[in-house]
């Protein structure tokens, strides 16, 4: 009886497989060899772990590769992995029939050889001869794909524009595709959680030592070797603060055209990504699709916010089709899967799921798109009126270099699912604010709101940061989006040039990225103002700056109003997620405060994340805590610090090891300052301390 | 010979101020050399000995006597030069024949006894005896006279209004004259600063030993005494938490005719209490004088008496008790009786160094030309005279956010003065109702004692309101000029609240802080409503949504005494400039004070601490936290840390302090541990829980 109902339910699946478009099934045992070690073209080893099917034949292969330790968390059952960031469903994939294989960045992990630079160019070609590598490899059969997210989703375009011959595949997950704009220098102002979090992290990663199980004897030599040549790579972010060849030789733009081969991007509105992801995906110009749903930094399974999904099968849809030829019907999907948010009163952390719904459009941005100018008229109203037969005037307010504690951190930044952005009421007390009156209907915007701007300073330097955000009737601000510019970027973000104070200039601001629903009897607002601390370094100098509206100066935002979809194309549907809804308490145990300092006048953000771990066989238990405090002051804006520090514990075969990073960005008047210092001790004892300092000119920033 | 060369050169001295003496109003000169007897130890009634310090002319004869007296441990041996004895006037009032009695409180310093309460029944007639004591010693001329500062201040009102018969005229500097409104329940919400400083500041002295070099053997008896006996004062803050006999028995108000002597009231605008200063001068039926300058608190001759202008306030005092303890025709009391600061626009910064304003003479408070204006709250957020039109139930709401009050400072700088000034209102304002006027044609000066009528209802049974009154300058910055709060319970009295039926309107009336304030040309009037002021007024304990009303029959408003110009105009004030160089920021100790927003666990917390490098008189650290999520649950924890030498040995007394609330109740606990070189000597602890009541 039970038999033939199994019978009889595998012969529906495979009717449906045949009508639907069929994806590979599970039908095999998983192999994980984790001392695999591929040689590069200068004799570096780099540390690699191959999960494949435990079987004879070839199979099509999957690659990841990040400078994030993973190697000893990836494991051969789904089931069995903790959730994490990096080791996403290696075995879901080799069960069906694909060879996962991730490996270390040199001198990062298990991998042999130094770092001095994040995404260097000897990193960038071994991700080209490990392609390769992997195609030569018994168990290949010859064609290779990518995947991964954040900075296993940016590599994948630098390795893309290499065009290695084995190829076949991307699938960027959460990537930028400028590494300047999109991530340090946002509007050319340093992003504060480079140093707070990433600058410290990293060091601290790059000085720990390689896992002994993996790489053996060779721990002493490997890591003494990293000891000696690595050097943190913050010093590269902070001697680089102009736009160049440093940042062009990481980034996919402008030339997108290099990208030959097929590619599914995919990220989160909660994330850090969603507007170059969405980006890329207009430029390209190869087979693309893209998926962007409510979640922040995490595979879709297991993001917040939710609803997830079961990412595993669309990325499985996608391989099967470009890998192994097969008509799953992806191809056949509309090309762009939207969630599309609706009003949610903010909270401080991510929400457990978002309100809204999935949408189909057939491109991005929708071509139905009215993109509506709204302009800036007096006494603080927006409207799509235009001003320019207003007579020409000026809002102006005083530079205060604290505005932005209620915007909170881009993404959550080092204390993610918290630092979102709360009620933006108390930033907009120091701002200019434009409002609309009551929406006498939904307004549905997805697309690429600009504000275009007419401004000046009494300063020879000034930021302007614009804040789009839904006013509900309760007087409740919400962030929707933003972004910034500094002014001595406006022509270009490589050569800054100086304002004339007291000149008007226009200012050219994309924001970032939209799929919202302003709902009836709600506002749409514009805030501007010349600082967002936490996510923009406040500019030196001090100033009154002013936004010229009406006339010759109509300044205004356009706001891409999407009528509805006519004809309507189907609802998505997705795969429910594997796992139950995560908890915000077991994602991360962090502290986000922002402290005003009423002697002082300064105001301190201090960020706490701690995590613990521990190796499956319990032995080695593993710890990372890092913690910050940055300073800006109200009376001198030149003067802000960031202190920062983290700290491994790792288990070595002589004992405890703690990995402690120290670093100190200050900056006056004149120049930015950076000190970092890494320190090793090995069962209480210093084996290793080296710190760096440089200084660099503060340059119109 | 090298003795007598000074003798001559103060001959020539005296012989020039006499001229100037016969010509000019006269004042006491500074004849006399000054000699300090610390150790004078006075019998009460009941056999409890207080200890007296007294500073005298050295010299024979009969002299009018000042008392001066306090919790604070001011009994001392003297300082190496007698100019530097605290406060500046007792010195400078000994060289010009007066004799300066000043003594601790029976519980406290170097007196014996012990002390359960502030203003104990016991202590304020002890003060009575010593007033009459001391008319009875043969160097005293019968004339007794008080001056002091605060607790010193405060008391003269306890002492006045019992009349001994010697006591002629007294200098209030700096008091409140209704010690529950004006000081431990402002509006009828508790003032943080009670628990976070007062409180635990009072436990650790109270129950620290006297000072040996003083009070010789005795002191170990006295200590003993003491830690037997004593009882933190803060339980009776908050077994008190309702106005009632407990206060008023302490309080000048509302009997204001029981006071005979002449009266001299000195308030300072960043101070606690230049409101009830005034409001005393008004109602007082005596001879009598006010003045209100700048300052915090402090004397207005202190080298920081900020913000400045500073002046040499002795010589005003010297003027006073001329005329009435050594009967010298001073001038003092033909001059206008009411003299002020008036302020004008500066931008708001957490410490001023000096204000931005001139001195004015009145011959009233308030002011008899003043034209009480109704500002009434209008659409569109706007400020007027014109009475609204619209219907009776058009109003403004908003959500009761528990964490409103970042920009207010500190009502008095409490202990983090001269910090915690107000700053740019406009993130609190963001989480107000704000009605503002037209940018003013013209300065429009704003003196006297405003009034908030506000027509209001609640979702909640208990709401607090805070009204802020604030000068919005061209480029936007929004100075705090004067505030004022009511808990909506204590509409009708504060001795008996009433719980608001939800969605009911009320009408309530209160009166702002007093002021003196010009609002300049081009600048804007706004009125600010919301439902906490945190710093000052402990949250009120329920969730809530409220409403201000603005309509025809119930048209909120706030009336402001606009000030015509003076015609004819008074002479302007001539002060003695101050004996010391104007000080510098690097003077000025700086204490921690901080306020954090906690974004994981949404709570708003201020802290502080007192600035390091002073401990000789202890360090106070507090923090108070008001939750966003529940405004019931808040929470103070504070400390006093008092070290104190005695014979050989570090005796430190530690005093720790809580003050909590939930829906419920208030749970307070006061622990006092005491170490000698570093064992524990003592260590007791108190708990008391109130039940909440509408507050």
């Amino acid at each position: 009886m039970l038999a033939q109902q199994t019978v009889r339910f595998i012969l529906i699946s495979l009717l449906t497989a045949t009508v639907l478009g069929a994806v590979s099934q599970p039908r095999y045992k998983v192999k994980i060899d984790r001392t695999v070690r591929p040689v590069m073209r200068d004799g570096v080893e780099l540390g690699a772990v191959v999960v494949r099917p435990d079987a004879e034949g070839q199979f099509p292969a999957i690659m990841n590769y990040t400078p994030y330790r993973t190697l000893s968390h990836v494991k051969s059952s789904y089931d069995e992995e903790k959730y994490s960031n990096t080791t996403h469903g290696p075995s879901y994939f080799a069960e069906r029939g694909y060879a996962v294989v991730y490996y270390d960045v040199r001198g990062t992990g298990n991998s042999g050889g130094s770092s001095q630079d994040i995404y260097s160019e000897k990193e960038q070609n071994d991700a080209y001869d490990m392609v390769e590598w992997i195609a030569a490899q018994p168990w290949c059969d010859g064609g290779v794909g990518m995947w991964g997210y954040s900075y296993g989703g940016v590599v994948q375009w630098q390795v893309g524009i290499k065009n290695p011959p084995h190829l076949k595949t991307l699938v960027v997950g959460s990537a930028n595709d400028d590494v300047y704009l999109d991530w340090v220098y946002p509007g050319g102002s340093l992003r504060p959680y480079m140093f707070d979090t990433y600058s410290p992290l990293m060091a601290a990663f790059n000085f720990a030592p390689p896992d002994i199980d993996l790489v053996g004897q060779k721990w002493t030599e490997i890591w003494e070797e990293r000891l000696a040549n690595n050097r943190p790579w913050g010093i590269g972010y902070i001697t680089h603060p102009v736009h160049g060849s440093y940042w062009t030789d990481r980034s996919l733009q402008p030339d997108y055209s290099r990208v030959k081969v097929p590619t599914l991007l995919w990220s989160g509105w909660a994330d850090v990504y969603p507007t170059p992801i969405l980006r890329a995906f207009a430029n390209l110009e190869v087979p693309k699709k893209v998926l962007v749903g409510p979640w922040g930094h995490w595979w879709p399974e297991m993001a917040v916010p939710g609803p997830r999904i079961d990412g595993r099968h669309e990325l499985l849809k996608w391989y099967d089709h470009w890998l192994k030829g097969m008509d799953t019907g992806v191809m056949d999907e509309p090309p762009v899967t939207l969630f599309v948010k609706e009003y949610k009163e903010p909270e401080p952390a991510m929400y457990i799921d978002d309100n809204g719904f999935w949408r189909f459009e057939n491109e991005w941005p929708p071509a139905r798109n009215e993109n509506t100018p709204m302009y800036l008229h007096a006494d603080g109203l927006l409207s799509e009126d235009t001003s320019a037969s207003a007579p020409e005037e000026a809002d102006q307010y005083t530079y205060d270099p604290t505005v932005g504690a209620t915007s909170g951190i881009y993404w959550g930044g080092g204390v993610l699912p918290w630092g979102m952005a709360i009620d933006q009421r108390t930033d907009e007390a120091l701002s200019l604010t434009y409002t609309t009156p009551p929406l006498e209907e939904d307004v549905e915007a997805i697309g690429e709101p600009i504000a275009v701007l007419y401004v000046s300073s009494s300063a020879t330097s000034a930021y302007f940061h614009v804040k789009l955000t839904d006013v509900a009737p309760d007087g409740t601000s919400k962030w929707i989006a933003d972004e910034g510019l500094l002014a001595s970027h406006r022509n270009s973000h490589a050569v800054p040039e100086p304002l004339e104070p007291g000149d008007i200039y226009e200012l050219r601001i994309p924001l970032k990225f939209v799929a919202y629903v302003f709902p009836k009897g709600h506002r749409i607002r514009v805030d501007i103002a010349s600082a967002d601390f936490q996510n923009a370094w406040p500019v030196a100098e001090k100033a009154v700056n002013k936004i010229h509206r009406g006339g010759r100066n109509p300044s205004y935002i356009v706001l891409p109003i999407t009528p509805a979809q006519d004809p309507k194309l189907p609802t998505p549907e997705f795969k429910p997620s594997p796992r139950p809804a995560p908890k915000l308490e077991d994602l991360n145990t962090v502290k986000h405060e922002i402290t005003r300092d009423l002697v002082s006048d300064t105001v301190t953000v201090h960020l706490m994340a701690q995590r613990n771990g521990k190796s499956d066989d319990g032995r080695r238990q593993t710890g990372r805590y890092i913690s910050s405090n940055y300073t800006v002051s109200k009376a001198n804006p030149a003067e802000a610090s960031m202190r920062a520090g983290c700290r491994l514990t790792l288990n070595g075969p002589e004992g405890e090891i703690i990995v402690e990073s120290s670093e100190t960005l200050v900056s006056d008047i004149t120049s930015f300052r950076f000190l970092t210092q890494v320190e090793v001790t090995v069962q209480g004892k210093t084996h290793f301390n080296k710190s760096w300092r440089v200084s660099v000119p503060r340059r119109l920033n | 010979m090298s003795g007598l060369a000074p003798l001559r050169l103060i001959a020539t001295v005296f012989a020039t101020i006499t001229i100037t003496m016969t010509t000019q109003a006269a004042v006491s000169e500074a004849k006399y050399k000054v000699k300090i007897i610390p150790d004078v130890r006075v019998p009460m009634r009941d056999g409890v000995e207080l200890a007296v310090k007294i500073t005298r002319p050295d010299a024979e004869g009969q002299f009018p006597a000042i008392m001066e007296y306090n919790p604070y441990r001011r009994i001392a041996k003297p300082l190496p030069d007698y100019n530097d004895e605290y406060p500046p006037p007792v010195p400078y009032l000994a060289e010009r024949g007066y004799v300066i009695v000043q003594f601790d409180v029976r519980g406290t310093g170097n007196s014996g006894g012990y002390s359960t309460d502030i203003y104990s029944d016991e202590e304020r007639q002890d003060a009575y005896e010593m007033v009459e004591w001391i008319a009875r010693q043969p160097w005293c001329t019968g004339k007794v006279g008080m001056l002091g500062k605060s607790y010193s201040a405060v008391v003269q009102w306890q002492v006045a209004v019992q009349n001994p018969p010697a006591l002629k005229a007294i200098i209030v500097r700096s008091a409140n004259h209704d010690v529950y409104t004006d000081w431990t329940n402002p509006g009828g919400a508790i003032r943080p600063y009670m628990f976070e400083s007062y409180g635990p500041l009072m436990t650790a002295y109270n129950f620290a030993p006297p000072d040996i070099d003083i009070v010789g053997a005795k002191w170990s008896e006295i200590w003993r005494e003491r830690l037997d006996e004593s009882e933190p004062w803060s339980i009776g803050y908050i077994e008190n938490i309702l106005h009632g006999p407990y206060w008023q028995r302490r309080s000048l108000q509302p009997g204001y005719d029981r006071v005979k002597c002449a009266v001299y009231v000195v308030g300072g605008w960043a101070d606690w209490y230049a409101t009830p200063l005034l409001k005393a001068f008004s109602n007082l039926n005596v001879p009598k004088k006010a003045w209100v300058g700048p300052w915090g608190h402090y004397y207005p001759e202190e080298k920081l008496a900020l913000p400045g202008p500073r002046v040499d306030g002795r010589h005003e005092y010297l003027k006073w008790f001329d005329y009435w303890l050594k009967d010298l025709d001073t001038g003092v009391m033909d001059e206008p009786p009411v003299t002020l600061f008036i302020r004008k626009y500066k931008e708001p910064a957490p410490i001023y160094l000096e204000e931005n304003g001139f001195w004015r003479n009145e011959n009233t408070w308030p002011l008899a030309r003043a034209n009480n204006t109704p500002m009434y709250f209008q659409p569109d957020w706007e400020l007027g005279t014109e009475a609204p039109e619209e219907a009776s139930d058009t109003y403004d709401s908003y959500e009761y956010h528990p964490a409103v009050g970042i920009a207010a400072g500190r009502h008095g700088r409490g202990n983090i003065t001269p910090w915690a000034m107000p700053l740019d209102q406009r993130i609190d304002e963001a989480y107000s109702l704000s009605y503002t006027t037209a940018p003013l044609e013209e300065d429009t000066e704003v003196t006297g004692e405003p009034e908030a009528t506000l027509y209001v209802s609640s979702s909640a049974d208990t709401a607090y309101f805070a009204v802020k009154l604030c000068d919005v300058s061209p480029d936007g910055t929004s100075k705090l000029v004067t505030d004022g709060g009511l808990l909506a319970t204590h509409r009708e009295s504060h001795t008996d609240p009433k719980a608001l039926a939800p969605g009911q309107v009320y009408e309530l009336k209160f009166e702002l802080k007093s002021t003196a304030y010009i609002f300049e040309k081009g600048h804007r009037i706004r009125v600010n409503v919301t439902s906490s002021d945190f710093q000052n007024a402990w949250p009120a304990g329920k969730p809530a949504v409220n409403a201000v009303y603005r309509g025809a029959r119930q048209s909120s408003h706030l009336t402001l005494p606009i000030v015509p110009e003076q015609n004819p105009k008074l002479p302007p004030p001539d002060f003695k400039p101050s004996p010391h160089p104007d000080p510098k920021l690097e003077d000025v100790p700086r204490p921690e004070h901080t306020i954090t927003q906690d974004l994981v666990n949404l709570t708003t917390t201020t802290s502080f601490s007192s600035p390091s490098g002073t401990p000789v008189r202890g360090v106070n650290r507090s923090s108070f936290t008001v939750s966003h999520r529940d405004p019931a649950e808040a929470v103070i924890r504070s400390s006093y840390e008092f070290p104190v030498p005695l014979l050989n040995s570090e005796v430190n007394v530690s005093a720790q302090s809580t003050l909590a609330s939930d829906k419920a109740a208030y749970h307070h606990m006061v622990e006092v541990d005491i170490t000698v070189n570093g064992m524990r000597h003592f260590n007791k602890s108190w708990s008391v829980t109130v039940p909440r009541k509408l507050n």
